[in-house]
């Protein structure tokens, strides 16, 4: 028996941890910690329990073609030929018939190789609806900060110990990431004060130093009475604000845009914003194209400096010249009149500063305890911990954000961080990237992905485009003029469409017919509302005419598939790592630890063979005219095709030649490879080293002038959540519960791993967390099996209802039920049984998206209307909730070696 | 003397049941057995509930009540101080199954199926080869401590040694005089024996 041991990694999550996969006899049997002394982390149960899916009975082994109904369960196999020979002819023959925009990606989750991947088949068949349905669901709270700051921040989780603050919203880390529990584990104890906005009390809350139990969707209202605070009390960073944002910046009353020199100074420039100096009471600029204050030194040359080195691959260290000069004090308060335009027509200006305290105003403890449902006294306490605290503080607001005020909310959160000069001042507030200071040695999953590379017309055909202008890529154009850098993670931008627009277009053809949907390493029928609505889209063969899959497991997703395809798991193939959570200086490599099962495919070589056959069709399809130098940066000039190669190991030895100077097999020998150029260490306040933020004013935009431009409130203005009891009180008559979803439970990922026996056994069911009290007043305890109840409008009929198993284990804000965790289906279920039992327990059946955020699309999803009753003695016999041990027993790794 | 047992950490056990994997990984051990799982103390406290976590695995007793009730002699203390289970194929005839019960931690699992028992024996044959269990290196909040009790200088020993003195050192239903070896640390929340502990688990429903 040969045992092998190879250096791999796990990628059940995000945080794709080293790993060693081990196995007999070219079988994996398990995976085991890289020591730390070799660089390695411990592996949590996730980890270790997902090599039960290498073998598990629900793995897709051959392609698939359709022989009945969709979601009947009636598969051909068939060979990969004949699958790749049909699926490119009915793309062809569609994208002629409709354009291409008429197929769809809908979103998964960020786990690297997928996200580019799927950027490139999309881009290959020419279709700008790619990853669908993110803004509901995934990142839009970092990508967000790009329209106040011009690039991500680093997501603030609590594990570093050297934190002066902590705020956050729904942190979930011992179930989603645990790795990040243990380092948040280790900086509690330099006690630092904690407080977190849940309306469950979990791991995380239950060990800060104060809960506070929050109507889900109304975070946004504390965070405005944290501004109203900083600004009544005068706690603000003075400094920071007024030189390094645009809160000095004068509105125009008129406009409601910022003023420039050029409004009211004949032959004025058109980048000089104006500003109010309290010195000698008169109107000043800063110069957003020179880098200069009125009456200080320009930077521009300083920043031209910046990046030559960039292009070099050098990073910069010294701090601008452009500063703010004695002579010029920033007004943040008042209200101006200036003569404006050739008729000088007395306008009244105002620093966006003044603008922000007059919204915030309103926002006292009690009003505020009267909108979020948190005890006045408790908000008075923690806002006024948070703003006596030092600064910067970290704020851990990314996950709460599934509610239809979503971008304001955004805006508010970045208000915070402006006022206490929590942007790159510390581990926790650190940006991803910062263009020009911080070089980009290596292609990033965008660029490779030629996501960009469509012609303007076409991505202006994106479903939302025009709708949600700051999500689904109008004000990308903006954006994208402001750097050239682009996110390394491909999925990390602000140009996806949105669910609700997208079955719109399915079941109207309005904008434009939308007949197609390519899904890859995508469960969305369990992470998508509304699942009654896809549903008879997906069951009308004149609606959807195709629908690709391509999986390593066979999902309810799946089973409405036209063709499904097998993908590799993470123990199956090579892996080069781009894009990190942290970015560390360093590439990881990692080998596969087995043959893959069957004819499981990289999703890579899936996209290689659909092209080449397309190809056949029509050369365009992968010559080099599909590449756009003006957006492709790392390409820019060079020719040659899209998909240059048939598999991925040969790509990747491609770039690893062209960019680290060695090959792919010397990179898999290294496991971490170094960037060729110097040290890559990130400083801090990088901003002073540019001169300028990445972004139009060159100031952090306190006022958002993307919200501006595209038609939204640039300053934070609360929304109350489409569904609630105030919005909708007579709804709420019959459905008075606030219904959350998207808490964790541990060992899954979104959907994935309900099939693992290991991580079944530690939770078998969705747990639905209520009040006990509230639950009282709804005849039901712990341990009953409820069904959990929504209105049936905006299409939900008629699945608007699931069940789930009442626990007291977490307590919960009174009044809300929080049914944990979303993506839940039942694989012990054949596919007669609702498609593998996709829709007893999916909470995407009670959740509507006609609501959305104007900006981005959001809906919802944690923040809408529902009823909870028990489940009558005849249900549980039907449903069976509870799986049997020969259930169970079935869904164990299949013994015999599989080929 | 030898004494071998654990120091549970439960100002930082956080509920990632890593434990409970590792010990599955290891044992293989029948589905719906958990010879180590972590419950979560259920407060019904609003709005400062008393909630914290608890993994529980066999106590390894000075006293083990197994011990004297299995009429085939399954269990036997070890002078490590590990419980130690033996040949478990006699158990399918064993119609009472008394260990089962007699147990005061329920740490004994019984399979349905084929009416075997089993129950963590401390990764004794890990231990015999001078590793440690591998629960305690899965916890990656490291929350688990595994030494000698007896030993002075353990890291066990001294832990509990600091902890007891400020009152913060627990172990679970003391008053069953079986002396139990596990040690529990709690200063953040207030110790509940094993009053409200829930465990939302699979058992062979």
């Amino acid at each position: 028996m040969t045992r092998e041991k190879v250096y791999g990694h796990c990628r059940a999550c995000t945080l794709t941890c080293p790993a060693y996969i081990v196995s007999e006899d070219g079988r994996v049997v398990s995976m085991e910690a890289v020591p730390p002394e070799e660089g390695g982390v411990p592996l949590c149960g996730r980890g270790v329990a997902t090599v039960q899916l290498e073998y598990s009975p629900t793995r897709v082994r051959y392609p698939l073609k359709r022989a009945g109904k969709r979601g009947e369960g009636k598969w051909e196999r068939i060979s990969w030929d004949q699958a790749i020979q049909e699926v490119a002819e009915k793309i062809y023959d569609m994208s002629k018939k409709y354009g291409p925009e008429t197929f769809v990606f809908p979103g998964r989750t960020g786990r690297q190789d997928m996200g580019w991947i799927a950027n490139k088949i999309a881009r290959t068949i020419g279709t700008p609806n790619n990853y669908v349905g993110v803004t509901q669901h995934c990142l839009l709270p970092q990508t967000h900060h790009q329209v106040n700051f011009g690039m991500m921040l680093n997501s603030a989780f609590a594990t570093q110990p050297d934190t002066n603050f902590h705020i956050s919203c729904g942190n979930n880390m011992e179930y989603s990431l645990p790795l990040l529990a243990s380092a948040q584990v280790e900086a509690e104890k330099s006690g630092f004060p904690r407080v977190t906005l849940d309306p469950v009390c979990g791991a995380f809350p239950s060990r800060s130093t104060e809960w506070l139990p929050v109507r889900p969707g109304t975070d946004m209202a504390y965070a405005l009475c944290v501004l109203r605070e900083l600004i009544e009390q005068d706690k603000y960073d003075k400094a920071f604000v007024k030189e390094w944002s645009n809160a000095a910046f004068l509105v125009r009353e008129d406009t409601g845009g910022l003023l420039m020199e050029s409004d009211y100074i004949e032959g004025g420039s058109p980048h000089r914003y104006m500003v109010w100096d309290a010195i000698e009471n008169r109107p000043k600029w800063w110069d957003a194209e020179e880098i200069q204050w009125e009456g200080g030194e320009s930077g521009k040359a300083h920043y031209e400096a910046c990046v030559e080195r960039f292009e070099q691959n050098i990073p910069s260290t010294e701090y601008s010249p452009a500063v703010l000069p004695d002579t010029f004090d920033p007004e943040l308060f008042g209200t101006y009149t200036i003569e404006i335009g050739k008729h000088k027509q007395p306008t009244k200006c105002t620093p966006a500063f003044q603008l922000l305290a007059d919204k915030v105003r309103e926002w006292t403890y009690e009003k505020t305890s009267e909108v979020t449902w948190i005890p006045a006294d408790q908000i008075e306490r923690t806002v006024n911990m948070l703003v006596n605290s030092k600064f910067p503080i970290d704020f851990g607001w990314d996950t709460n954000h599934m509610s239809t005020n979503a971008s304001q909310h955004f805006l508010s959160v970045a208000c915070m961080r402006i006022l206490t000069g929590s942007v790159d001042a510390s581990a926790n507030t650190v940006f991803l990237q910062f263009y020009p200071v911080t070089p980009l040695p290596f292609p990033g999953e965008w660029d490779i992905s030629y996501g960009d590379g469509l012609s303007l017309d076409q991505k202006r055909k994106r479903l939302g485009y025009y709708t949600h202008r700051i999500a689904c890529g109008n004000s990308w154009e903006d954006w994208t003029s402001w750097h050239p850098a682009r996110p390394e993670n491909a999925d990390a931008t602000l140009n996806v469409p949105d669910v609700g627009t997208t079955i719109q277009a399915m079941e109207t053809g309005i904008p434009y017919p939308v007949h197609g949907i390519v899904t890859i390493s995508s469960n969305f029928l369990l992470h998508d509302p509304s699942t009654a609505r896809w549903l008879r889209v997906l069951e009308d063969e004149s609606k959807i005419e195709l629908h690709v899959c391509v999986d390593f497991v066979m999902t309810p997703t799946a089973e409405w598939a036209d063709y499904v395809f097998p993908a590799q798991t993470w123990m199956e193939r090579n892996y080069l790592e781009f894009s990190t959570l942290f970015s560390p200086p360093y590439k990881n490599a990692y080998r596969r630890g087995c043959e893959p099962i069957c004819e499981a495919k990289h999703d890579y070589d899936f996209g290689a063979l659909l092209a080449h056959k397309l190809e056949e069709f029509d050369p365009r399809y992968n010559n080099d005219r599909l590449l756009n130098p003006d957006n492709t940066r790392y390409w820019a000039g060079k020719v040659g095709k899209l998909w240059e190669n048939d598999t991925i190991d040969e790509e990747r030895d491609r770039w690893c030649r062209e960019f680290t100077n060695h090959t792919w097999e010397e990179c898999l020998e290294m496991r971490k490879v170094p960037y060729p150029s110097g040290d890559l260490e990130r400083s801090l306040f990088r901003y002073k080293i540019a001169g300028k933020f990445p972004n139009d004013t060159g100031k952090a935009n306190l006022f958002s002038t993307l919200h501006h431009k595209y038609g939204y409130p640039p300053l934070p203005t609360y929304a109350e959540p489409a569904e609630s009891p105030y919005s909708q009180p007579e709804k709420a008559k019959e459905y008075p519960l606030v219904l959350t979803t998207g808490k964790r439970q541990v060992g899954w990922f979104h959907s994935e791993f309900r099939q693992i026996p290991w991580l079944r056994e530690c939770n078998p069911t969705p747990e639905v967390f209520i009040n006990p009290e509230t639950a009282k007043e709804f005849g039901v305890t712990h341990g009953d099996w409820v069904w959990v109840e929504s209105a049936p409008d905006h299409g939900r009929a008629p699945y608007n209802r699931v069940m789930g198993r009442v626990s007291f284990r977490f307590m919960v804000t009174p009044g809300v039920v929080s049914y944990s965790q979303h993506g839940w289906w039942r694989p012990e279920r054949a596919a007669s049984e609702g498609q593998h039992g996709g829709l007893e327990w999916n909470c995407e059946n009670l959740l509507e998206c006609d609501n959305r955020t104007p900006e981005t699309g959001t809906c919802g999803l944690r923040s809408q209307l529902c009823k909870v009753y028990k489940c009558s003695d005849e249900d549980i016999e039907k449903y069976r909730p509870m799986i049997t041990r020969e259930e169970l027993e079935a869904l164990m790794p299949q013994a015999e070696k599989v080929m | 003397m030898t004494r071998l047992g654990f120091v549970f950490n439960l100002d930082t056990c956080s509920d990632l049941r890593g434990c409970m994997i590792a010990c599955k990984n290891k044992t293989h051990s029948f589905l719906g057995s958990h010879y180590m799982e972590t419950f979560t103390n259920m407060s019904l406290d609003f709005p400062n509930p008393n909630t914290y976590f608890v993994p529980v695995s066999c106590q390894h007793c000075e006293h083990p009540t197994c011990v004297s009730v299995c009429p085939e002699n399954v269990f036997s203390k070890r002078e490590d101080g590990i419980v130690a289970v033996g040949d478990t194929a006699v158990c399918a005839k064993c119609a009472d199954k008394p260990c089962v019960e007699a147990c005061p931690y329920h740490a004994i699992d019984l399979d349905p199926v084929d009416g075997k028992i089993g129950k963590c024996d401390l990764c004794a044959d890990l231990i015999d080869q001078g590793e440690a269990p591998v629960c305690a290196a899965g916890c990656l909040t490291k929350s688990i401590l595994f030494g000698d009790f007896d030993d002075p200088e353990s890291v066990v020993a001294q832990t509990v040694a600091a902890w007891s003195a400020v009152g913060c050192d627990h172990q679970l239903k003391p008053e069953t005089g079986n002396g139990p070896a596990m040690h529990y640390l709690l200063s953040k929340k207030t110790w509940e024996d094993m009053d409200r502990l829930y465990s939302p688990a699979w058992h062979n429903e």
